[in-house]
């Protein structure tokens, strides 16, 4: 067992309070993602774990054991760094033998272990080079293989992709989560790239200023926002503010200035708040005006006017004003275009549409 | 220069010179009217024999040999072992300073670069009372009990020299060691940590070997400055034997006006200073290169 507990942690760095009571529990052979802005405090979380900051308040338990006061090296964590840090006068081969040797495991039994997860990165031949022999995509793959040799409890990685171009990153996840689910170690990933967060997380935490804004699923995360905050980091988000006049379950439905009303899905409002509709461009269905409704009732319907239009192949890419609100669309139909000045009519599925409180993301310590 | 204004169109088995070679020239007659030049005739000195008008010969060095044997090897001695000195404590507090950074460490860093501004002269003067038989070292050692002051510490050999020496170049080698130890990332260090490394296995098998390059640099500085160190040895240890080559060319031109010998001797340092100095470059070309490929 190594679930990962953190119970009200507490970092300051001087007056800066970059962590405030964070609690946070990740369960044995988990995969959950802090994801949050620059500074929000992820990297400040990893480095509490792994030893390298002392908190000022709180406790780290691994598997049960508290290791608050416990030095980095007799923590058993594996650390991949968004620089690789693979030292750069070893060999690949050195690289991944340096904790084994540090633990006295016999020299045949480093050899193997080595060979074996050389092998599971593909990077079997290149045991003897030297690390600036090698480009960035099979460098971290060397990082994250110096971790996982020493077999850690729990595996750390702090932005790990985010020096690499666009399509090595997004074969990187794929990959990552894939060595997760063979593994099954206990990780706690760190990065801002929400899409990325998506890919490989079983559980998302955002993170502000040091808070925990919400802790779920990546669809949970995605379908209900806890708040503007987490609605707006997830994706492109237009905000269409009104007053909430009608509530029913989850269902909720706000009215803006100009008597627009929609309705989408909400929690803890009640009649006459302050809400936000959060439109995603991928939530948002053009027709011709006057078309035959698909969806029937309760759908958002309105009508708009095309500002702009950009096709990028596999999609177009839609800015569109309904009365003084700009909105995204985008849409996978990309054999008829609409063109600038157009005027059509879209839709939003209520499903598919949050509707979060328009205070400033009040910060929750979960 | 007329190959330069050809180098624009150059022609076939043409040797093309950098279209620079110009503005290089103020720097290379500089460098060898006020370093060249006098290195030569100092060389050719070293030949030339006052007794025979002048005469090329190996008599200087002959008569080097004969008397200062044992002081060449002194001197090569003492400059081996205290630059291996001066770099291991510089090491030291090298990697102190950048393994614990907080305010303390700071200021101490920076308090600790002053010896460098200190003339040798002024460092030579401070040791001579510091290290005196009835010096501060020994009154305070022998406050702690340590020391009989009836029988203080003689210092005015091999050991305060090499104190001497100390005090006056780690300082300047921890300048440049801890400079290159700065630009390690602490990810570097945190990797190896969190791997199961205790602080000594960071810094053999990690620090140490990263910052490679400006340990031998400073090691290749120290040296060579210790080789030609003139005062310190001049006060501390001055006629007695065995001492520095640098006390035997003064004493061979104070007193005998032998410049002969005193340049064979001069030479001498050369030749001790030149090999560390060729390693020193090469590595440096070396590194450049592989800097350039990247
Ligand atoms: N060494 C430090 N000294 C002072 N403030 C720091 C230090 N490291 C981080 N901070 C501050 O703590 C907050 C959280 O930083 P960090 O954990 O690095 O954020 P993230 O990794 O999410 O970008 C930021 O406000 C940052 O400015
Ligand atoms: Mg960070």
């Amino acid at each position: 067992m190594s679930e990962l507990v953190l119970k009200d942690l507490e970092i300051r760095y001087g007056k800066v309070t970059a962590l405030d009571r964070l609690n946070l529990s990740i369960k044995d052979g988990e995969l959950v993602t802090l994801l949050g802005p620059s500074g929000c405090g992820k990297t400040t979380t990893l480095r509490a774990v792994s030893g390298f900051l002392a908190p000022q308040g709180g406790d780290i338990f691994i598997g049960g054991r508290r290791i608050t006061d416990i030095p980095p090296e007799k923590r058993g964590i594996g650390l991949v760094f968004q620089n690789y840090a693979l030292w750069p006068h070893m060999t690949v081969f050195k690289n991944l033998a340096f904790g084994l040797e540090m633990r006295k495991i016999p020299a045949e039994e480093i050899k193997r272990r080595v060979a074996a997860v050389l092998a599971s990165v593909q990077l079997s031949e290149y045991a003897d080079r030297l690390p600036r022999q090698l480009s960035g995509g099979q460098q971290q793959r060397i990082a994250l293989a110096r971790a996982i040799v020493l077999e850690p409890d729990i595996l750390l990685l702090d932005e790990p992709l985010s020096n690499l171009d666009a399509l090595l990153r997004e074969q990187m996840r794929f990959e990552i989560a894939a060595i997760h689910d063979r593994l099954g170690i206990t990780t706690m990933y760190v990065t801002h790239d929400q899409t990325e967060a998506m890919v490989i997380s079983d559980r998302i935490v955002i993170m502000r200023k040091g808070l925990v804004m919400q802790d779920g699923p990546p669809e949970e995360i995605y379908r209900r926002p806890a708040n503007k905050f987490v609605a707006g980091f997830m994706g492109t988000t237009s905000f269409v503010p009104g007053a909430v006049v009608g509530v029913e379950g989850e269902r909720c439905e706000i009215e803006t200035a100009e008597g627009l009303r929609l309705v989408g899905l909400g929690s803890g409002l009640k009649l006459g708040d302050r809400a936000c509709a959060a439109v995603r461009p991928e939530a948002v269905l053009l027709g011709k005006r006057g078309a035959e409704e698909p969806e029937g009732r309760g759908a958002n319907r309105f009508e708009a006017v095309v500002q702009r239009s950009n096709f990028t192949g596999e999609l177009v890419d839609y800015q569109l004003k309904v009365g003084s609100c700009f909105l995204r669309a985008k849409e996978p139909e990309t054999r008829k275009v609409h063109g600038c000045g157009e005027r059509v009519e879209l839709r939003i599925s209520a499903e598919r549409l949050p509707i979060v409180a328009d205070a400033d993301a009040e910060p929750r310590a979960v | 220069m007329g190959a330069v204004s050809s180098a624009a169109l150059p022609r076939r088995g043409e040797l093309r010179l950098p279209p620079y070679l110009p503005l290089l020239f103020p720097a290379v007659a500089f460098m060898l009217a006020m370093y060249g030049w006098p290195f030569l005739s100092s060389f050719y000195q070293s030949f030339s024999v006052a007794a025979r008008e002048g005469a090329l010969g190996l008599d200087n060095y002959a008569k080097a040999w004969e008397l200062y044997r044992k002081d060449i090897a002194f001197t090569f001695a003492a400059t081996i072992l205290n630059t291996f000195l001066a770099g291991v404590v510089a090491v030291l507090f090298s990697v102190y300073f950048r393994l614990r950074q907080n305010r303390v460490s700071a200021i101490l860093a920076a308090l600790f670069k002053l010896p460098i501004f200190i003339p040798f002269v002024v460092v030579s003067q401070m040791m001579t009372s510091f290290l005196a038989p009835h010096g501060l070292l020994n009154i305070a050692l022998a406050q702690l009990g340590l020391v009989d002051l009836e029988r203080p510490l003689q210092l005015f050999n091999f050991a305060g020299l090499s104190f001497g020496f100390a005090w006056k170049q780690v300082p300047f080698a921890v300048l440049i060691i801890h400079g290159g130890f700065q630009m390690i990332d602490n990810s570097y260090i945190e990797a190896a940590r969190s791997s199961g490394a205790g602080m000594l296995k960071v810094i053999l098998r990690v620090l140490v070997p990263m910052n490679k390059s400006s340990i031998v640099a400073a090691l290749v500085l120290v040296y060579s400055s210790i080789v030609g160190t003139f005062t310190l040895p001049y006060m501390i240890i001055g006629g007695k034997t065995p001492t520095t080559i640098t006390v035997d060319i003064a004493h061979r031109v104070n007193y005998f006006r032998d410049f002969g010998v005193a340049n064979a001797l001069g030479v001498c340092s050369y030749v001790m200073v030149i090999f560390t100095a060729a390693y020193y470059l090469k590595s440096r070309i070396r590194e450049a290169r592989q800097e350039a490929a990247r």
